[in-house]
């Protein structure tokens, strides 16, 4: 059925810009479970002649984020009227931006299913305003204002996307992006992060992509998109997608008229319900909105906002592959959040003061995707939680790699101190001891065993050097597993030579 | 004046998307009245041939990006306030009746 189908996918995303104050007014922007109605003002309840006053850095964090995308930044930003009637809406209309948006033609870099690079293009980023918060109660409905009025950008990419797998990492990439530069939290639960993703099912050869626009090839026509709405996680984009498009190629066979519509994600029955049919561009009656004069973007308040941009994670994987010689691997799951790669970077700087370099990258790459990985899972915890930790891990590390310390005896005291139980520095000193003695005692035990089996130490005399793996196990049943079993086995072997 | 002609599908439209309910006796009273109005409207189309409706389009005043308001939290209005004039209300909300209520717009 496959080879029959093309699927069109188009993805708009809904950023909540992490503020101090709204976008057109002073109330705060931050909402989280503060009363109803208490940070509102005449301009978010929409009361006749209140006057919008924009928030100069939600719209530096919008550049900052079409700068972050390679998009086009637009040089007089000007801000649109758009309407329609709910009462999530108390002035009828919301500020939006319509044929001038601020960033235009960007893109981001993703990969698919197979692992090849995509390229994704954004059409546009643009600024708006959210809408009040609206809870649904038998036969009426609450609004609550706080939420009315906070930055928010949306990001529509060109109908471009052509899996849902590639829908979902997408999206992982534009959080990813906002998370890096501090423009969003990007919490999807929370709703500072809401994504809609546009589909439709063509038949093969029956349609052009032409500037961006779907277009029926002459003599055919177009099946309807669907538009769906409701996405509580990046996974549940995969899996709304991969349904929606299962459902419209069924309703394709079975010759099922399609209708444009939105519909919702039911994340219970993982299905997607109707919702309702689309109002047109034309509906919303869009109008330059008079209250709010033209900005004006010169190239001085361009670089400005030019060094907010920091080294974003596809460039440090970039850099980790070609001056660390990490696998990518490593690279992209070290850098899939900024904190992981902050303490990636200042961990390592503190071990290569006594490594090699690209040694100590290798090693603290490894430490951060098994063990520091695990604990951060099972405790759901973050790694700012755990960055008062760095110069005491640097201090293991080096001594794990010098041999003066066992790497799984490292790990037990790394989880020990990860836990709380002690600071790490007392449990290296602690630790380090006991190993340091054990050289001593390792010689002892090792004579032990070579008296306790003559067979085996008669066999490895005679050739069959296989038999030291029997003496160095019985070595570390003695040492309780203390003992560094390449120096057990070294140690070993100057016995066995001198032993008659 | 020169008098508009509307549809009544037009007026249909309109009412759809106001979420007004019209009976028939309305929809034809509202088909007129509408009419009346874009009708009087229409009468500018007269007043000035020369206007560049879309030159206008963006004939608004313009700021430096420095002029812009800063990031600052002022002060919002009490609930008690806010909620001043609204007919219904419950637990510090504003109270909505009808069904027009599909799903968020945001």
């Amino acid at each position: 059925m496959d080879d029959k189908y093309d699927v069109i996918i188009g993805l708009e995303i809904h950023v909540q810009t992490k503020t101090n104050s709204k976008m057109f007014c002073s109330c705060a922007a931050e909402y989280f479970e503060k009363e109803p109605n208490t940070q509102a003002c005449p301009v978010c309840a929409g009361l006749p002649g209140a006057l919008p006053v924009p928030n100069k850095r939600a719209i530096e964090k919008c550049i900052l984020l079409g700068l972050a995308t390679k998009s086009t930044i637009s040089k007089n930003i000007r801000f649109d009227r758009k309407h329609y009637f709910y009462p999530d809406l108390p002035k009828g209309y919301q500020i939006s931006q319509y044929d001038n948006p601020i960033c235009s033609n960007g893109f981001v870099n993703i990969k698919n299913a197979d692992g090849e690079k995509v390229k994704v293009e954004i059409e546009r980023i643009h600024q708006e305003e959210d809408v009040a918060k609206s809870l649904h109660v038998k036969n009426y409905t609450l609004i609550d204002c706080n939420k009315s009025g906070v930055p928010l950008i949306e990001i529509v990419t060109k109908p471009v996307i052509k899996t849902a797998f590639e829908a979902k990492e997408y999206a992982s990439k534009i959080r990813q992006i906002v998370r890096y530069l501090d423009i969003s939290d990007g919490d999807m639960e929370k709703g500072q992060m809401r994504c809609e993703p546009n589909i439709s099912v063509q038949k093969k050869g029956m349609w052009e992509c032409k500037d961006g626009v779907i277009k029926a090839k002459k003599d055919c026509s177009l099946n309807p998109k669907i538009e769906v709405k409701n996405i509580g996680s990046i996974s549940a984009v995969e899996k709304a997608i991969e349904y929606e498009i299962s459902r419209l190629k069924d309703a394709i066979e079975n010759k099922e008229k399609i209708t444009q519509q939105t519909r919702g994600w039911n994340a219970q029955k993982n299905i997607t319900e109707f919702q309702r049919s689309k109002e047109s561009a034309q509906d919303y009656r869009y109008c330059p909105d008079p209250d709010i004069p033209i900005i004006k973007i010169t190239s001085n308040v361009l670089e400005k906002i030019k060094k907010e941009l920091v080294e974003l994670a596809d460039e440090k994987v970039e850099r980790y592959i070609e001056k660390y010689n990490l696998s990518e691997y490593d690279a992209q799951v070290i850098t899939s959040s900024k904190e992981g790669a902050l303490f990636f970077e200042t961990l390592l700087a503190e071990v290569k003061k006594s490594i090699d370099e690209k040694k100590a990258a290798k090693v603290v790459a490894n430490w951060i995707t098994g063990p520091i990985f695990a604990y951060l899972n099972s405790t759901n915890k973050d790694f700012r939680d755990i960055d008062y930790i760095i110069k005491d891990l640097s201090e293991l590390i080096t001594k794990v790699e010098k041999k003066e310390f066992l790497n799984s005896k490292a790990k037990e005291i790394l989880e020990k101190a990860l836990n709380e139980e002690q600071k790490l520095k007392d449990l290296i000193t602690q630790s380090n001891n006991e190993i340091i003695s054990n050289k001593d005692k390792i010689k002892e035990f090792a004579s032990k065993a070579i008296e306790d089996n003559p067979k085996a130490a008669k066999d490895y005399k005679s050739g069959k050097t296989n038999a030291i793996g029997f003496l160095t196990g019985q070595v570390m049943k003695m040492s309780k597993g203390n003992a560094d079993p390449k120096l057990v086995q070294e140690i070993l072997a100057k016995l066995l030579k001198n032993t008659k | 004046m020169t008098k508009v002609k509307l549809s009544k599908k037009s007026i249909k439209d309109l009412s759809s998307l106001s979420k007004i309910k019209l009976t028939e006796d309305e929809l034809n009273k509202f088909t007129t009245d509408m009419e009346t109005i874009i009708s009087s409207v229409e009468t500018l189309q007269d007043f000035d041939k020369e206007v560049d409706f879309e030159t206008k389009k963006s004939n608004l005043d313009e700021v430096s990006f420095d002029t812009l308001r800063k990031d600052d939290i002022g002060e919002s209005m009490s609930q008690k306030d806010i909620l001043f004039n609204a007919p219904h209300q419950e637990k510090g909300y504003f109270k909505v009746y009808g069904d027009i209520f599909d799903d968020d717009n945001s």
